[in-house]
């Protein structure tokens, strides 16, 4: 007798909540148009109507609904008009949900969810609109959207701080775990939802007395009773209708009966039958009768126990009841077994059976989507095959508990005679020992999803840990190697061996990355970052990377890219990973032959793919090993590990990224032939972004107006420091080249192609510029008598931002040529 | 050009000033975060390269100090160097104030490249209309 009557309160109970709950939470939409209020009275007035007539009058609501749906104004903002749309489409699936309509509803309410998408804002609407989709996901028994609804409108309404919305999603959450009968997670999320708001009393009594049906399903009375009298106490202070109390003290009875205080149960039954009023109070009679026809069984009672129980059927077609009424068919069943009715016995234990099997389904769906929504949650990849193992056991088990209960029952039923007393007995003993036994096996499943969930966090955060351990000595290693292979008097050989120490520090530092990797796709942590990239350049860049590695094994290595986009929107570093992956397996794994990369771009039905292959003459992998050669840690052959370097974790990270780009990734390959690995993503083309044709080589000047046409001549001989003007000038002047000797500077003035040129005479490395034949206006920094006949003389730092404020001002100062011929010769203005 | 860099590794610090003094840039050394805050008080410097996990105060609250300075110095570009690759540190630390985020172990070229692009964009905010010098 777990669960019972107390069910039955939790649903109804929670209804009343949410009706009345809801009635407030309706705000009034529009409000934040403030621009022009007269265009939106029409709108308003139609969402405060609907919102009036929701709890009394859904169908009246869904009309005003329409009414403000087609009272949107025109003229208004695309935002506005999706928001008020998006509070149009919620009032009406609410409305429709409310009349029973929830298979109607379902599609409204996800429109108004995509209304908002655009909108990344937090608004209470977003958050009202999840919790409407969750209880018609609920209604319609899809656990899992239900769950993510909630849990999203929790948090929705906890980034805008509103308690009363948080506690409410809470609440919906506790329920779904209460009907998977996971109460210990059903009562921490109730008691969550008090501690968030407990100023409605209505919230507050309903989460108590949900909390206390929790703790008698855990047979834990005490706690039970403590609870029921902390919601009576509420329901007392805040004045509400008697029913309600009624209620609290039927569940309340119901427990006492359960732990065998069949006076204190009698007492408190009619304790609520003195509350109970008759105009008020209507279809929750029969529950009390029920109750009080348990007490009247329990006490030995049996015709009166009948009678009572009779009354709770009163009218009721035994084929049809609903689940509220599960509880009463079985003690219906026994007092009707006990009085030797056994023609009603058996209607009532099919009826118990029925809806004793909706009940495990419910329990079992919901706890299947439990586990999906804690998972998605994390959004983990059960990796952990021991774990996984044990799961599948229980999921074995549960099944089979439910066949052998089917059978049994099933066998009972069909007895006749006075065997069927037997039979029945025997059925409805393997019912509880069924029950009891797929509650212990959900219990355990729980532990393991715990004990999942932990191993894999513990198992991120050492992997983080270490790898910050393991980049600091790094650091040392590949850095000093590099300063050191820098120093231009290092001998040839101490060059080559320190070489040696280079490679090796960096592919430790790959393997570094790659493991790290591996931890953050276990842990969902892998973001996809969608910009524009140079996609022709990176896979250029890639190949020749790998064509060095390639060539010096050897192989021939032959890239095929033809007409292919430059510029495609994707995330670059991931897909740089997988390109980066690929080739070096191809290139690790082949000792002779040849590596070939084809990439294409195809649209299809408007969508561009790109699709990178590779395919090399290498060892080849046996069809067997085509599906686990992409899970983390593998390689074909442990002895391979050996010859071929690596932690076998490319292939993984090549598939999660891949799919985190929702591309595919796909083999072909046979032992000795070679293979070929196939990427295919989505990427999005850009219209017109062909790179404009580089001018740099043309001769002759073009007239300019401003500084950002220019095009510049810079020497600047310190390393850092020529660095630094690049960067400073990379997107001030249409073209810049800083150069870093006197050399390079007088090589490229000639060419006459830029406007400006400039350099330091301070500088350590000074050129020697002829004066005559020069089209470009030449500026020299320090001292005036150093420059060249004809040039700018210019008194000031010689940095960045001093050079180009001195271009702008001569700019300025002599627009008239600059904007003119300017195949004229320059000294003819600088005088 | 004189750079600071905040760090409590002795072996870090020894390899950014090698690759640092390579490219004609001196190098002050801060062995943690208060040592290279009174550094900034006394001395100008054009960047300072902070690691993030130091003992004591750790380098995401020296930027935040550094940040809060209600003189010029204020403004000082920061590149954060860090063995952490924590999701987000990076856009942490933006948000905290720093201009760049560089990830151990370090490239020269990545070095360089960083602390002129950081240099080049502080030139450019600091810029204001008709400064800079005169022509002759």
């Amino acid at each position: 007798m777990i669960l019972r009557v107390g069910k039955i309160l939790t649903i109804a109970c929670v209804l009343a909540l949410t009706a009345s709950a809801d009635d407030t939470d309706i705000p009034a939409a529009g409000a934040e148009t403030t621009e022009n209020t007269d265009v939106w009275a029409g709108f308003e007035a139609a969402v405060e109507a609907a919102r009036g007539a929701m709890v009394g009058a859904p169908s009246e609501a869904f009309s005003h609904a329409e009414t403000a749906q087609s009272a949107i104004p025109t003229g208004v903002s695309a935002a506005e008009r999706n928001r008020a749309l998006a509070t149009a489409y919620w009032l009406q699936a609410e409305a429709l949900n409310r009349t029973n309509a929830s298979d109607a509803a379902s599609p409204v309410i996800d429109d108004a969810l995509e209304l908002l998408g655009e909108d990344a804002q937090t608004t209470t609407l977003r958050g009202d609109i999840l919790l409407t989709r969750g209880r018609i996901a609920q209604r319609l028994g899809n656990i899992q959207v239900a769950l993510e609804s909630f849990r999203e409108a929790y948090e929705e309404f906890r980034i805008l701080g509103i308690a009363r919305q948080q506690s409410s999603a809470l609440q919906k959450i506790a329920d779904i775990h209460s009907d998977a009968q996971d109460f210990e997670q059903a009562i921490a999320y109730y008691e969550q939802s008090l501690e968030v708001y407990s100023e409605d009393p209505q919230f507050s009594y309903v989460s108590n007395n949900n909390i206390a049906n929790a703790l008698r399903g855990l047979a834990r009375y005490d706690e039970a009773a403590d609870y029921y009298q902390r919601a009576l106490n509420v329901v007392t202070e805040s004045g509400a209708p008697g029913f309600i109390r009624a209620r609290i003290l039927t569940n309340l009875s119901h427990m006492q009966v359960l732990g065998g205080n069949v006076d204190a149960a009698e007492q408190t039954a009619d304790q609520a039958l003195g509350f109970m009023d008759a105009g008020q109070f209507s279809g929750w009679e029969p529950f009390l009768w029920g109750v009080k026809a348990e007490i009247a069984y329990s006490r030995g009672d049996l015709e009166v126990a009948r009678q009572l129980i009779g009354r709770t059927f009163e009218g009721e077609n035994l084929q049809t009841t609903t689940m509220p009424f599960r509880e009463m068919h079985e003690t219906a069943y026994r007092i009707y077994q006990d009085n030797g009715d056994y023609s009603e016995a058996v209607q009532h234990l099919e009826a118990f059976k029925r809806l004793d099997d909706e009940a495990l389904s419910l329990a079992a769906s919901t706890n299947s989507a439990l586990m999906a929504a804690e998972f998605n949650f994390a959004n983990q990849e059960l990796r952990i095959q021991q774990l996984r193992g044990q799961q599948l056991q229980q999921e074995v088990e549960i099944a089979e508990a439910r066949a052998r209960q089917r059978t049994l029952l099933l066998g009972s039923l069909l007895a006749g005679g006075v065997l069927i007393l037997g039979f029945l007995t025997a059925g409805y003993v393997s019912v509880r020992r069924s029950r009891d036994a797929i509650g212990r096996v959900n219990d355990r499943l729980n532990d393991t999803n715990q004990q999942l969930d932990k191993a894999n966090r513990a198992k991120s955060e050492f992997l983080a840990t270490t790898s910050h351990e393991i980049r600091t000595p790094l650091n040392g290693i590949l850095g000093m190697a590099q300063v050191i292979l820098q120093d231009k008097d290092l001998s040839p050989e101490l060059r080559d061996r320190l070489g040696v120490v280079q490679t090796a520090g960096k592919s430790m530092k790959a393997i570094v990355d790659d493991l790290l990797d591996v931890a953050k796709i276990e842990t969902g942590e892998v973001s996809v970052q969608v910009g524009e990239v140079q996609i022709r350049e990176l896979i250029e860049e890639a190949c020749l990377l790998w064509k060095g590695s390639a060539e010096e094994k050897g192989l021939d290595f032959h890239l095929d890219m033809t007409d292919f986009p430059a510029v495609v929107r994707t995330d670059e570093q991931r897909l740089r990973q997988i390109f980066f992956n690929l080739l070096s397996n191809a290139v690790k794994f082949t000792e002779t032959g040849r590596v070939d990369v084809v990439v294409t771009c195809e649209s299809i039905d408007g969508v561009s793919r790109l699709n990178f292959a590779v395919t090399d003459t290498g060892i080849g992998i046996p069809a067997s090993e085509h599906e686990n050669i992409f899970a983390p840690f593998h390689q074909v052959d442990g002895a391979m590990t050996r010859k071929y370097a690596g932690t076998g974790l490319g292939l993984s990270i090549c598939k999660s990224f891949t799919e985190a780009l929702d591309g595919s990734i796909s083999v072909r390959s046979a032992p000795g032939a070679g293979a070929t690995f196939t990427v295919s993503v989505p990427v999005e083309r850009i219209a017109g972004a062909e790179p404009e044709p580089d001018m740099s080589d043309d001769v002759g000047l073009a007239p300019i107006t401003s500084i950002a046409e220019a095009r510049v001549l810079i020497l600047q001989p310190d390393f850092m420091q020529k660095m630094i003007f690049e960067a400073f000038f990379a997107d001030e002047t249409k073209h810049s080249l800083v150069v870093d000797s006197a050399e390079a500077f007088t090589e490229a003035l000639a060419t006459g192609t830029h406007h400006f040129a400039v350099y330091d005479a301070a500088g350590e490395d000074v050129p020697e510029v002829e004066d005559a034949d020069r089209q470009t206006c030449l500026m020299v920094w320090g001292e005036a008598e150093k420059a060249p006949k004809g040039a700018v003389s210019v008194a000031d730092s010689y940095e960045a931002e001093t050079v180009l404020a001195a271009l702008q001002r001569q700019m300025d100062e002599h627009s008239d040529m600059f904007s003119g011929d300017f195949s004229q010769k320059y000294e003819s203005i600088s005088g | 050009m004189k750079i600071l860099f905040v760090e409590d590794d002795p072996m870090n610090r020894r390899v950014v000033k090698e690759m640092l003094t390579a490219a004609k840039i001196d190098m002050f050394e801060a062995t943690d975060a208060p040592m290279g805050l009174e550094m900034i008080d006394e001395q100008d410097f054009d960047l300072v390269l902070m690691d993030l996990r130091m003992p004591g105060m750790d380098g995401m609250e020296a930027i935040r100090r550094i940040r809060s300075r209600e003189d010029n110095k204020a403004e000082i570009p920061i590149v954060v160097v860090t063995a952490d690759t924590a999701l987000n540190l990076r856009g942490q630390c933006l948000e905290q104030g720093a201009d760049e985020f560089l990830i151990k172990p370090v490239e020269v070229r990545a070095l360089f490249e960083t602390i002129a692009y950081t240099i080049a964009k502080h030139k450019k905010t600091r810029r204001g209309p008709g400064d800079g010098g005169e022509a002759a």
